[in-house]
């Protein structure tokens, strides 16, 4: 309800005060609709669940595995750029494994090698999607 | 019958045969890896089409689009990532037969339901192609903002038990989708400044992330005790003639549906799986277990959109209209061969148009088999321990998401759509309505805004000037106020009883 009203009210600020000049239903028009609209429904939304009684029991959660594993994946797109494609999917698939509570390291060793190594090969040169390349490596 | 004949022999040639084979194939595969498509599986193939003649051209394309459409499927049942929007309805209640360890009998649904569908839509072309043409150039903006408003209402369809926040995420969607360039003036919204949101949210990477990254993300936090079993497809598992028997209403309602509005050019596969999954859900005797794995939400979701596949090609064959991206790369490859589709392509080039009909036939009766041993090649996949198998998914994915446009940003809406989906599953919001108000906010906003221009800014002619769109209007009350007037009639029935 505050992003939508915080976002209806951006509407009517200065930066859109030479937009849709005559033209009676301008580019905020729609937006606006949409957001009146969202507006009332978390409204009501926000009243239901004041009055229900939520249920405690799903939030019984692995908290440290699932922040392990959010931080993970955050920390593979902010380096995907830095390191390439194929190191930071190397290094993001051995982590996520051992995250996840898979201990064969040779496993996770040899198989954060060879399945970065085949999705990289598929979709860079075979399908020539062109993946992220590292600053040290022009090839990969 | 002459012209038939010659369309057989343009088929009945190795290349040609190979060209279905393969395109059918390569698309199902691609169309089931998260986040490329049939644009993407269209962009692909559309080399091989120089060095090939006409009629294996147009066979290789038409393969690749009906195995991609229907590819996605396969994701979306297995790990509840649609691989294109069109399967996003079939993700819910696949991904629940999945879960329960029916895996296979949600694909055998899933593979039935689309061939059904793609053959039913082969046959309306053969027989009225012309015909639905001249409906086609009926539909105008007014009438398109009509059945996306019918689409719309199969939010409420979906929001089991949370009306008020299914409405809610697909007002989310719908706003979400104005992000970025104003689509009749061009002037910028939503962006506050901020260069990467010029040009507004990739559909794709909310999709991926909305789907794919929170179930990675709720599956790290399920305490080791609740954990589910990997997901196991253990190859397709047919529905039996008794198990169709009962459903055959469904399939023929899906079927016409997604014909219907695949005719329509600029709505898609998305819009017409999500009207027909929530007509399903109306008149559906099972209703009350959509969502729970159903497998008429499967039949509706899948027949619905491969139906659209060959409705698709009437406006693109008949008219050169191309309804949609995937039938604009369609349209691009025919006019490179030499083809100039159009109203005069049944009189120049009848044989090209039959030999079409003919591969799209095939296509649609060799979607069985291939995906049968698609189904297998991911069964032996998917047996993978699952911490090896979730990073490959978190990775494919993210691929998907970058892919569409080649830009960091789309990873990063990809990442905060998945944190995004994580909350709204704690909470038990569903997810899928945030996906129908992006798919279908761009053009209902068009729609709207073309048609209040071509009315002189006066929205009450819309009702009162075009009756096609007065009876979806009509329709979409019909829909909405259903269950208000079921309630109300079952209240009198029991007040006459008592």
């Amino acid at each position: 309800m505050v992003v939508g009203t915080a976002l209806f009210a951006h509407t009517f600020s200065e930066r859109y005060s030479g937009t849709g000049i005559g033209d009676a239903y301008g580019p905020l028009f729609y937006p606006r609709l949409l957001l009146v609209a969202w507006i009332v429904l978390a409204g009501i939304a926000f009243v239901q669940a004041a009055i229900s009684q939520m249920a405690a029991s799903s939030f019984a959660f692995r908290w440290p595995v699932g922040f392990a594993m959010i931080s993970a994946c955050a920390l593979f797109v902010g380096s995907i750029f830095a390191l390439g494609f194929l190191i930071a999917s190397c290094v993001f698939f051995a982590a996520t494994a051992l995250i996840l509570g898979y201990r064969n390291f040779i496993v996770i060793a040899v198989v954060s090698l060879l399945v970065p190594l085949a999705i990289w090969y598929l979709f860079h040169v075979l399908i020539e999607i062109r993946l992220p390349t590292s600053p040290w490596f022009f090839w990969m | 019958m002459e012209h038939l004949l010659e369309g057989m022999a343009l088929i009945a040639t190795p290349v040609a045969i190979l060209a279905i084979l393969v395109g059918t194939f390569v698309g199902i595969i691609i169309g089931a890896l998260p986040g490329l498509g049939s644009v993407v599986a269209l962009t692909i193939v559309l080399p091989f089409t120089y060095s090939l003649g006409q009629a294996p051209s147009i066979a290789l394309l038409l393969g690749v689009y009906a195995g991609s459409i229907y590819g996605g499927s396969l994701s979306a049942i297995l790990i509840n990532t649609p691989g294109t929007p069109a399967s996003a309805a079939t993700a819910l209640d696949g991904f629940a037969m999945a879960r329960e360890g029916r895996a296979g009998e949600a694909l055998g649904w899933a593979t039935i339901a689309s061939v059904v569908g793609g053959l039913f839509s082969t046959l309306v072309l053969v027989l009225l192609a012309p015909q639905l043409a001249r409906v086609a150039l009926r539909f105008g903006p007014v009438e398109v903002f009509a059945l996306i408003v019918l689409a719309l209402t199969s939010i409420a369809a979906i929001s089991r038990g949370s009306l008020i926040m299914g409405l809610l995420g697909g007002m989310i969607g719908l706003f979400l989708a104005t992000v970025g360039s104003d689509p009749i003036t061009g002037d910028i919204r939503f962006n506050f400044g901020w260069f990467p949101l010029t040009s507004g949210f990739n559909i794709i990477a909310v999709a991926i992330g909305l789907f794919a990254l929170s179930e990675v993300f709720v599956r790290a936090l399920e305490p080791s005790g609740r954990r589910f079993d990997v997901l196991s497809a253990g190859g397709m598992k047919l529905p039996s003639w008794r198990e169709l028997k009962p459903r055959l209403r469904q399939f023929l309602k899906g079927s016409v549906i997604g014909t219907g509005i695949g005719v329509l050019p600029g709505t898609g596969a998305a819009a017409a799986s999500f009207i027909s999954y929530a007509e399903a859900k109306r008149t559906s005797s099972n209703r009350q277990r959509f969502g729970d794995g159903e497998p008429d939400g499967i039949i509706a979701s899948e027949t619905a959109n491969n139906a659209v596949t060959g409705g698709a090609l009437v406006p693109t064959l008949a008219l050169g209209i191309p309804g949609d991206v995937v039938t604009a790369v369609m349209l691009t490859t025919l006019l490179i061969q030499g083809i100039t589709p159009g109203v005069r392509l049944m009189v120049d080039n009848p044989e090209i148009v039959y030999a079409a009909f003919i591969a799209f036939f095939l296509i649609n009766l060799i979607l069985l088999p291939q995906g049968m041993l698609a189904a297998r090649l991911f069964a032996r996949i998917l047996k993978v321990p699952e911490p090896l198998l979730v990073p490959a998914v978190v990775i494919l994915s993210l691929i998907g998401a970058y892919g569409v446009r080649g830009n960091w940003f789309d990873l990063v809406v990809a990442l905060g759509a998945g944190l995004f989906g994580l909350l709204l599953r704690l909470f038990g919001v569903p997810l899928a309505p945030l996906i129908i108000g992006m798919v279908l906010g761009s053009e209902l906003e068009l729609s709207l805004r073309q048609g209040l221009i071509l009315k002189d800014d006066n929205f009450w002619l819309f009702f009162t000037d075009h009756p096609i769109a007065l009876a979806l209007f009509g329709a979409t009350a019909l829909v909405l106020l259903s269950p208000i007037l079921g309630a109300s009639r079952k209240l009198i029935t029991d007040a006459k009883l008592s």
